[in-house]
Protein backbone atom coordinates (compact mmCIF):
# COMPACT_ATOMS: atom_id res chain seq x y z
CA UNK A 1 0.00 0.00 0.00
CA UNK A 2 1.44 3.30 -0.92
CA UNK A 3 1.45 6.41 1.39
CA UNK A 4 -1.04 7.97 -0.55
CA UNK A 5 -3.70 5.30 -0.67
CA UNK A 6 -2.97 4.89 3.05
CA UNK A 7 -3.70 8.60 3.56
CA UNK A 8 -7.12 8.11 2.77
CA UNK A 9 -7.83 5.32 4.25
CA UNK A 10 -6.66 6.82 7.66
CA UNK A 11 -8.70 9.89 6.70
CA UNK A 12 -11.46 8.12 6.01
CA UNK A 13 -11.97 5.49 8.81
CA UNK A 14 -9.82 6.40 11.77
CA UNK A 15 -12.52 8.41 13.46
CA UNK A 16 -14.99 5.42 13.06
CA UNK A 17 -12.45 2.86 14.05
CA UNK A 18 -11.28 4.86 17.35
CA UNK A 19 -14.56 4.94 18.48
CA UNK A 20 -15.32 1.46 17.70
CA UNK A 21 -11.98 0.46 19.51
CA UNK A 22 -13.36 2.76 22.53
CA UNK A 23 -16.25 1.07 22.77
CA UNK A 24 -14.40 -2.06 22.57
CA UNK A 25 -11.87 -1.41 25.58
CA UNK A 26 -13.63 1.30 27.33
CA UNK A 27 -10.72 3.69 27.72
CA UNK A 28 -8.74 6.49 25.94
CA UNK A 29 -6.01 4.70 25.74
CA UNK A 30 -6.50 1.43 24.65
CA UNK A 31 -8.63 2.48 21.79
CA UNK A 32 -5.64 4.48 20.88
CA UNK A 33 -3.43 1.79 20.87
CA UNK A 34 -5.94 -0.46 19.18
CA UNK A 35 -6.58 1.92 16.53
CA UNK A 36 -2.66 2.42 16.04
CA UNK A 37 -1.85 -1.43 15.78
CA UNK A 38 -4.68 -1.63 13.44
CA UNK A 39 -3.18 1.16 10.98
CA UNK A 40 0.51 -0.47 11.40
CA UNK A 41 -0.98 -3.97 10.61
CA UNK A 42 -2.32 -2.63 7.53
CA UNK A 43 0.29 -0.76 6.81
CA UNK A 44 2.35 -3.98 7.03
CA UNK A 45 -0.40 -6.02 4.98
CA UNK A 46 -1.51 -3.80 3.45
CA UNK A 47 -0.88 -5.57 0.06
CA UNK A 48 -3.44 -8.15 0.76
CA UNK A 49 -6.06 -5.31 0.91
CA UNK A 50 -5.47 -4.61 -2.72
CA UNK A 51 -9.52 -3.87 -3.07
CA UNK A 52 -10.31 -0.01 -1.57
CA UNK A 53 -13.65 -1.35 -0.84
CA UNK A 54 -12.50 -4.12 1.33
CA UNK A 55 -10.48 -2.13 3.77
CA UNK A 56 -13.27 -0.58 6.06
CA UNK A 57 -14.47 -4.44 6.57
CA UNK A 58 -10.64 -5.22 6.93
CA UNK A 59 -10.14 -2.55 9.63
CA UNK A 60 -12.78 -3.19 11.47
CA UNK A 61 -12.28 -7.23 12.02
CA UNK A 62 -8.63 -6.45 12.69
CA UNK A 63 -9.10 -4.33 15.57
CA UNK A 64 -11.69 -6.39 17.20
CA UNK A 65 -9.39 -10.00 16.56
CA UNK A 66 -6.85 -7.50 18.19
CA UNK A 67 -8.76 -6.66 20.63
CA UNK A 68 -9.81 -10.32 21.26
CA UNK A 69 -6.04 -11.45 21.49
CA UNK A 70 -5.97 -8.91 24.36
CA UNK A 71 -8.69 -10.13 26.34
CA UNK A 72 -7.11 -13.53 25.74
CA UNK A 73 -3.98 -12.76 27.51
CA UNK A 74 -5.82 -11.18 30.54
CA UNK A 75 -8.73 -9.80 31.59
CA UNK A 76 -8.48 -6.41 31.29
CA UNK A 77 -12.50 -5.44 30.64
CA UNK A 78 -14.55 -7.42 33.24
CA UNK A 79 -18.07 -8.08 31.62
CA UNK A 80 -20.64 -5.88 33.50
CA UNK A 81 -24.29 -6.10 33.11
CA UNK A 82 -26.96 -3.47 34.23
CA UNK A 83 -29.30 -5.50 36.80
CA UNK A 84 -32.77 -5.26 36.09
CA UNK A 85 -34.57 -2.68 38.25
CA UNK A 86 -37.92 -2.95 36.70
CA UNK A 87 -39.18 0.48 37.68
CA UNK A 88 -41.16 2.30 35.25
CA UNK A 89 -38.39 4.18 33.35
CA UNK A 90 -39.58 7.17 31.06
CA UNK A 91 -39.05 6.99 27.21
CA UNK A 92 -35.98 7.88 25.53
CA UNK A 93 -36.61 9.89 22.89
CA UNK A 94 -34.13 12.48 21.18
CA UNK A 95 -34.97 15.34 23.17
CA UNK A 96 -33.27 13.02 26.28
CA UNK A 97 -30.87 12.19 24.50
CA UNK A 98 -29.36 16.38 23.86
CA UNK A 99 -29.79 16.56 27.86
CA UNK A 100 -27.83 13.52 28.78
CA UNK A 101 -24.11 14.64 29.77
CA UNK A 102 -21.75 12.59 27.04
CA UNK A 103 -20.16 10.87 29.74
CA UNK A 104 -23.66 8.91 30.51
CA UNK A 105 -23.98 8.76 26.83
CA UNK A 106 -21.19 6.95 26.06
CA UNK A 107 -21.18 4.93 29.40
CA UNK A 108 -24.97 3.60 29.07
CA UNK A 109 -22.94 1.79 25.67
CA UNK A 110 -20.16 0.81 27.97
CA UNK A 111 -22.04 -0.72 29.91
CA UNK A 112 -23.60 -3.03 28.06
CA UNK A 113 -22.40 -6.82 27.83
CA UNK A 114 -19.93 -7.31 25.02
CA UNK A 115 -22.27 -9.29 23.05
CA UNK A 116 -24.74 -6.32 22.67
CA UNK A 117 -22.24 -3.45 22.81
CA UNK A 118 -19.97 -4.60 19.87
CA UNK A 119 -22.39 -5.10 17.03
CA UNK A 120 -23.89 -1.82 18.45
CA UNK A 121 -20.91 0.07 18.59
CA UNK A 122 -20.67 -1.01 14.51
CA UNK A 123 -23.78 -0.37 13.57
CA UNK A 124 -23.64 3.25 15.14
CA UNK A 125 -19.58 4.03 14.08
CA UNK A 126 -19.20 4.07 10.20
CA UNK A 127 -22.84 2.79 9.71
CA UNK A 128 -22.09 -0.72 9.35
CA UNK A 129 -24.96 -2.79 8.23
CA UNK A 130 -26.36 -6.06 9.74
CA UNK A 131 -24.59 -7.91 6.16
CA UNK A 132 -21.47 -6.25 7.49
CA UNK A 133 -21.65 -6.68 10.99
CA UNK A 134 -22.66 -10.66 10.43
CA UNK A 135 -19.53 -10.66 8.31
CA UNK A 136 -16.92 -8.97 10.42
CA UNK A 137 -18.22 -10.74 13.82
CA UNK A 138 -18.92 -14.20 12.10
CA UNK A 139 -22.37 -14.60 13.51
CA UNK A 140 -25.74 -15.16 11.71
CA UNK A 141 -27.79 -12.36 10.39
CA UNK A 142 -30.48 -13.61 12.83
CA UNK A 143 -28.04 -13.19 15.90
CA UNK A 144 -27.04 -10.02 15.06
CA UNK A 145 -30.31 -8.50 14.38
CA UNK A 146 -31.89 -9.98 17.95
CA UNK A 147 -28.62 -8.34 19.10
CA UNK A 148 -29.04 -5.30 17.95
CA UNK A 149 -32.37 -5.18 18.95
CA UNK A 150 -31.62 -6.12 22.61
CA UNK A 151 -28.56 -4.02 22.48
CA UNK A 152 -30.71 -0.99 21.72
CA UNK A 153 -33.40 -1.91 24.40
CA UNK A 154 -30.67 -1.89 26.79
CA UNK A 155 -28.87 0.99 25.71
CA UNK A 156 -32.43 3.15 25.96
CA UNK A 157 -33.51 1.78 29.60
CA UNK A 158 -29.74 2.80 30.72
CA UNK A 159 -30.28 6.16 29.18
CA UNK A 160 -33.78 6.53 30.84
CA UNK A 161 -32.14 5.57 33.96
CA UNK A 162 -29.26 8.26 34.07
CA UNK A 163 -31.64 10.66 32.66
CA UNK A 164 -34.37 10.50 35.62
CA UNK A 165 -31.14 9.71 37.92
CA UNK A 166 -31.49 6.38 38.59
CA UNK A 167 -27.89 5.04 38.85
CA UNK A 168 -28.74 1.09 38.96
CA UNK A 169 -27.02 -1.44 40.42
CA UNK A 170 -24.22 -2.71 38.62
CA UNK A 171 -22.85 -6.58 39.10
CA UNK A 172 -20.76 -8.97 37.59
CA UNK A 173 -21.91 -11.07 34.62
CA UNK A 174 -22.32 -14.55 35.34
CA UNK A 175 -20.09 -17.08 33.69
CA UNK A 176 -23.79 -19.26 32.72
CA UNK A 177 -25.41 -15.78 31.57
CA UNK A 178 -22.09 -15.08 29.05
CA UNK A 179 -22.88 -18.44 27.62
CA UNK A 180 -25.96 -18.22 26.39
CA UNK B 1 -44.73 -10.88 8.97
CA UNK B 2 -46.30 -9.53 12.09
CA UNK B 3 -45.54 -6.40 13.68
CA UNK B 4 -43.29 -7.84 16.10
CA UNK B 5 -41.22 -9.54 13.24
CA UNK B 6 -41.21 -6.15 11.38
CA UNK B 7 -39.68 -4.33 14.40
CA UNK B 8 -36.99 -6.73 14.99
CA UNK B 9 -36.03 -6.55 11.10
CA UNK B 10 -35.93 -2.72 11.45
CA UNK B 11 -33.85 -2.06 14.18
CA UNK B 12 -31.03 -2.89 12.52
CA UNK B 13 -32.66 -0.49 9.67
CA UNK B 14 -29.64 2.60 9.46
CA UNK B 15 -31.30 6.38 9.85
CA UNK B 16 -29.34 7.37 7.11
CA UNK B 17 -31.58 5.39 4.58
CA UNK B 18 -28.94 3.16 2.80
CA UNK B 19 -30.71 0.21 3.69
CA UNK B 20 -33.83 1.39 1.54
CA UNK B 21 -32.90 -1.15 -1.32
CA UNK B 22 -32.35 -4.06 0.79
CA UNK B 23 -34.80 -6.81 0.05
CA UNK B 24 -34.24 -7.38 3.37
CA UNK B 25 -36.31 -4.67 4.91
CA UNK B 26 -38.87 -4.70 1.95
CA UNK B 27 -41.65 -6.70 3.79
CA UNK B 28 -40.84 -4.44 6.92
CA UNK B 29 -41.09 -1.35 5.27
CA UNK B 30 -44.28 -2.47 3.44
CA UNK B 31 -45.96 -3.74 6.59
CA UNK B 32 -45.12 -0.26 8.18
CA UNK B 33 -46.27 1.61 5.38
CA UNK B 34 -49.37 -0.44 5.74
CA UNK B 35 -49.67 0.32 10.05
CA UNK B 36 -49.54 3.54 10.85
CA UNK B 37 -49.24 2.33 14.64
CA UNK B 38 -45.82 0.54 13.42
CA UNK B 39 -45.40 3.52 10.92
CA UNK B 40 -45.39 5.96 13.94
CA UNK B 41 -42.73 3.62 15.63
CA UNK B 42 -40.54 3.01 12.98
CA UNK B 43 -40.47 7.17 12.59
CA UNK B 44 -39.52 7.89 16.24
CA UNK B 45 -36.83 4.89 16.28
CA UNK B 46 -35.42 6.34 12.93
CA UNK B 47 -35.02 10.05 14.88
CA UNK B 48 -33.97 8.42 18.00
CA UNK B 49 -30.84 6.51 16.19
CA UNK B 50 -30.13 9.21 14.11
CA UNK B 51 -29.27 11.48 17.67
CA UNK B 52 -27.48 8.74 19.18
CA UNK B 53 -25.23 8.33 16.79
CA UNK B 54 -24.60 11.73 16.63
CA UNK B 55 -24.22 11.95 20.41
CA UNK B 56 -22.54 9.13 21.05
CA UNK B 57 -19.98 10.46 18.30
CA UNK B 58 -19.71 13.66 20.46
CA UNK B 59 -19.94 11.30 23.51
CA UNK B 60 -16.53 9.82 22.50
CA UNK B 61 -14.02 12.27 20.74
CA UNK B 62 -11.27 11.71 18.58
CA UNK B 63 -8.30 12.50 20.75
CA UNK B 64 -6.26 15.34 18.62
CA UNK B 65 -3.26 13.94 17.67
CA UNK B 66 -4.50 10.26 17.16
CA UNK B 67 -4.59 11.10 12.79
CA UNK B 68 -1.28 12.77 12.79
CA UNK B 69 0.20 9.33 14.90
CA UNK B 70 -1.98 7.48 12.46
CA UNK B 71 0.18 9.09 9.74
CA UNK B 72 3.14 9.16 11.22
CA UNK B 73 3.13 5.38 11.06
CA UNK B 74 4.07 5.16 7.33
CA UNK B 75 7.91 6.85 8.46
CA UNK B 76 8.08 3.88 11.43
CA UNK B 77 6.98 1.37 9.33
CA UNK B 78 8.95 1.85 6.19
CA UNK B 79 10.93 -1.03 6.12
CA UNK B 80 14.48 -1.39 4.18
CA UNK B 81 13.56 -3.26 1.17
CA UNK B 82 15.98 -6.16 2.51
CA UNK B 83 14.19 -7.01 5.18
CA UNK B 84 11.03 -7.47 2.56
CA UNK B 85 11.16 -11.25 1.86
CA UNK B 86 9.03 -10.56 -1.67
CA UNK B 87 11.75 -7.92 -2.58
CA UNK B 88 14.77 -9.91 -0.94
CA UNK B 89 13.89 -12.72 -3.47
CA UNK B 90 13.62 -10.72 -6.15
CA UNK B 91 16.72 -9.30 -5.40
CA UNK B 92 18.09 -12.57 -5.15
CA UNK B 93 17.02 -13.90 -8.27
CA UNK B 94 18.67 -10.87 -10.19
CA UNK B 95 21.68 -11.20 -8.69
CA UNK B 96 21.65 -14.73 -9.56
CA UNK B 97 20.95 -14.11 -13.38
CA UNK B 98 23.35 -11.71 -13.36
CA UNK B 99 25.93 -13.88 -11.98
CA UNK B 100 25.14 -16.24 -14.27
CA UNK B 101 24.90 -14.04 -17.26
CA UNK B 102 28.37 -12.67 -15.89
CA UNK B 103 29.86 -16.63 -15.67
CA UNK B 104 29.13 -17.77 -19.00
CA UNK B 105 29.39 -14.44 -20.81
CA UNK B 106 32.37 -13.04 -19.28
CA UNK B 107 34.47 -15.84 -17.89
CA UNK B 108 35.73 -14.04 -14.63
CA UNK B 109 39.80 -14.93 -15.07
CA UNK B 110 39.84 -13.71 -18.77
CA UNK B 111 37.77 -10.50 -17.44
CA UNK B 112 40.44 -9.99 -14.54
CA UNK B 113 42.95 -10.92 -17.14
CA UNK B 114 41.73 -8.61 -19.65
CA UNK B 115 41.46 -5.52 -17.28
CA UNK B 116 44.85 -6.30 -15.74
CA UNK B 117 46.12 -6.41 -19.84
CA UNK B 118 44.40 -3.20 -20.97
CA UNK B 119 45.47 -1.01 -17.88
CA UNK B 120 49.11 -2.03 -18.34
CA UNK B 121 48.97 -1.44 -22.04
CA UNK B 122 48.10 1.99 -20.82
CA UNK B 123 50.56 2.59 -19.23
CA UNK B 124 53.27 1.07 -21.56
CA UNK B 125 52.03 3.75 -23.99
CA UNK B 126 51.90 6.40 -21.29
CA UNK B 127 54.55 9.03 -22.40
CA UNK B 128 54.60 11.95 -19.70
CA UNK B 129 55.84 10.02 -16.43
CA UNK B 130 56.47 6.71 -18.13
CA UNK B 131 58.86 5.93 -15.48
CA UNK B 132 59.58 7.76 -12.17
CA UNK B 133 62.93 5.87 -11.32
CA UNK B 134 65.37 6.46 -13.86
CA UNK B 135 68.62 4.01 -14.23
CA UNK B 136 70.21 1.61 -16.34
CA UNK B 137 71.58 0.08 -13.09
CA UNK B 138 69.52 -3.09 -12.19
CA UNK B 139 70.56 -2.71 -8.81
CA UNK B 140 69.65 0.43 -8.27
CA UNK B 141 66.56 -0.06 -9.07
CA UNK B 142 66.04 -3.20 -6.99
CA UNK B 143 67.19 -1.27 -4.28
CA UNK B 144 64.78 1.71 -4.83
CA UNK B 145 61.60 -0.91 -5.36
CA UNK B 146 62.50 -2.30 -2.17
CA UNK B 147 62.55 1.12 -0.39
CA UNK B 148 58.90 1.18 -1.78
CA UNK B 149 58.15 -2.18 -0.22
CA UNK B 150 58.16 -3.86 -3.20
CA UNK B 151 59.54 -7.70 -3.18
CA UNK B 152 61.95 -8.15 -6.00
CA UNK B 153 62.01 -11.58 -6.37
CA UNK B 154 61.07 -12.21 -9.54
CA UNK B 155 62.79 -13.65 -12.67
CA UNK B 156 63.56 -11.28 -15.87
CA UNK B 157 63.21 -13.24 -19.04
CA UNK B 158 67.07 -13.52 -19.75
CA UNK B 159 67.03 -11.22 -22.96
CA UNK B 160 66.73 -8.42 -21.07
CA UNK B 161 70.43 -7.27 -19.86
CA UNK B 162 70.68 -5.11 -17.37
CA UNK B 163 72.08 -2.70 -19.91
CA UNK B 164 68.42 -2.40 -21.55
CA UNK B 165 66.88 -1.43 -18.68
CA UNK B 166 65.61 2.50 -18.47
CA UNK B 167 63.60 2.61 -15.25
CA UNK B 168 61.20 1.58 -13.31
CA UNK B 169 57.60 2.25 -11.36
CA UNK B 170 55.11 1.11 -9.38
CA UNK B 171 51.70 1.09 -10.81
CA UNK B 172 48.09 0.03 -9.64
CA UNK B 173 45.36 -2.30 -10.36
CA UNK B 174 42.65 -2.74 -8.92
CA UNK B 175 44.39 -1.89 -5.31
CA UNK B 176 47.40 -4.08 -6.35
CA UNK B 177 50.65 -2.94 -6.98
CA UNK B 178 52.47 -3.83 -10.06
CA UNK B 179 55.75 -3.43 -10.89
CA UNK B 180 56.86 -1.62 -14.23
CA UNK B 181 60.28 -1.91 -15.77
CA UNK B 182 61.33 0.11 -18.95
CA UNK B 183 63.69 -1.62 -21.14
CA UNK B 184 64.75 -0.65 -24.54
CA UNK B 185 66.50 -3.69 -26.24
CA UNK B 186 68.20 -2.86 -29.71
CA UNK B 187 66.08 0.17 -30.30
CA UNK B 188 63.22 -1.19 -28.93
CA UNK B 189 60.54 -0.19 -26.67
CA UNK B 190 59.26 -3.14 -23.98
CA UNK B 191 57.91 -2.72 -20.73
CA UNK B 192 57.94 -5.64 -18.34
CA UNK B 193 54.93 -5.97 -15.48
CA UNK B 194 55.29 -7.60 -12.68
CA UNK B 195 52.50 -8.48 -9.69
CA UNK B 196 51.82 -11.06 -7.64
CA UNK B 197 50.10 -13.95 -8.72
CA UNK B 198 47.83 -13.92 -5.96
CA UNK B 199 46.65 -10.66 -7.50
CA UNK B 200 45.07 -13.14 -10.48
CA UNK B 201 44.01 -16.14 -8.85
CA UNK B 202 42.03 -17.50 -11.41
CA UNK B 203 44.80 -16.73 -13.94
CA UNK B 204 44.53 -19.95 -16.46
CA UNK B 205 48.25 -21.98 -16.09
CA UNK B 206 48.24 -22.37 -19.88
CA UNK B 207 52.54 -22.91 -19.05
CA UNK B 208 52.42 -20.82 -22.25
CA UNK B 209 52.53 -17.00 -22.95
CA UNK B 210 49.76 -15.80 -24.13
CA UNK B 211 49.65 -12.99 -26.88
CA UNK B 212 47.13 -10.47 -27.46
CA UNK B 213 46.72 -7.07 -28.85
CA UNK B 214 45.56 -4.91 -26.82
CA UNK B 215 45.18 -0.66 -27.51
CA UNK B 216 47.89 -1.02 -30.19
CA UNK B 217 50.61 -2.79 -28.24
CA UNK B 218 50.93 -6.57 -28.40
CA UNK B 219 51.17 -8.02 -25.26
CA UNK B 220 52.24 -11.36 -23.98
CA UNK B 221 51.09 -13.13 -20.14
CA UNK B 222 52.40 -15.70 -18.31
CA UNK B 223 52.95 -16.88 -14.50
CA UNK B 224 55.99 -18.80 -13.14
CA UNK B 225 56.34 -18.84 -9.09
CA UNK B 226 53.96 -16.27 -7.15
CA UNK B 227 54.69 -14.08 -9.85
CA UNK B 228 52.59 -12.91 -13.03
CA UNK B 229 54.45 -11.46 -15.59
CA UNK B 230 53.18 -9.03 -18.61
CA UNK B 231 55.37 -8.04 -21.63
CA UNK B 232 54.31 -4.96 -24.19
CA UNK B 233 56.15 -4.22 -26.95
CA UNK B 234 55.27 -3.65 -30.25
CA UNK B 235 54.75 -6.43 -32.22
CA UNK B 236 54.36 -10.15 -31.79
CA UNK B 237 58.07 -11.16 -33.23
CA UNK B 238 60.14 -9.18 -30.86
CA UNK B 239 57.89 -10.31 -27.97
CA UNK B 240 58.91 -14.29 -28.82
CA UNK B 241 62.10 -13.39 -29.33
CA UNK B 242 62.90 -12.11 -26.26
CA UNK B 243 60.83 -14.97 -24.43
CA UNK B 244 62.61 -17.74 -26.89
CA UNK B 245 65.34 -17.25 -24.05
CA UNK B 246 63.30 -17.18 -21.18
CA UNK B 247 62.19 -20.27 -19.26
CA UNK B 248 58.74 -20.50 -18.51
Amino acid sequence: MNEADYEQEVNSFYEGLYRFAFSLAGNADDACELTQETFARLLAKGAQVRDHSKVKAWLFTTVYRVYLGWKRRETRFPHLEIASVENELPPVTPETVDKLENEAVSRSLLELDERYRVPLALYYFENHSYAEISELLDVPVGTVMSRLSRAKELMRKSLAAKFIGVERKIIPLNPEAQRN
Amino acid sequence: MNNQEARLILQAYRPGGEDASDPLFAEALEQARRDPELQKWFAEQNALEARLQTRLERAIPVPRGLKSDLLALRKISRVPWWFQPMKLAAAAVVVLLLGLGVFFLFPRPQTQLASFRETMVRYSAQERGHIIFESHDLAAIQQWLQGRGIEINFDLPTALPGRSTQGCRVVDWNRHNATMLCFVLNGEHMDLFVMDRTSLPDLPDTGLPLYVKTGGLMTATWSKGDKIYLLTGENKELLQKVLQQTSI
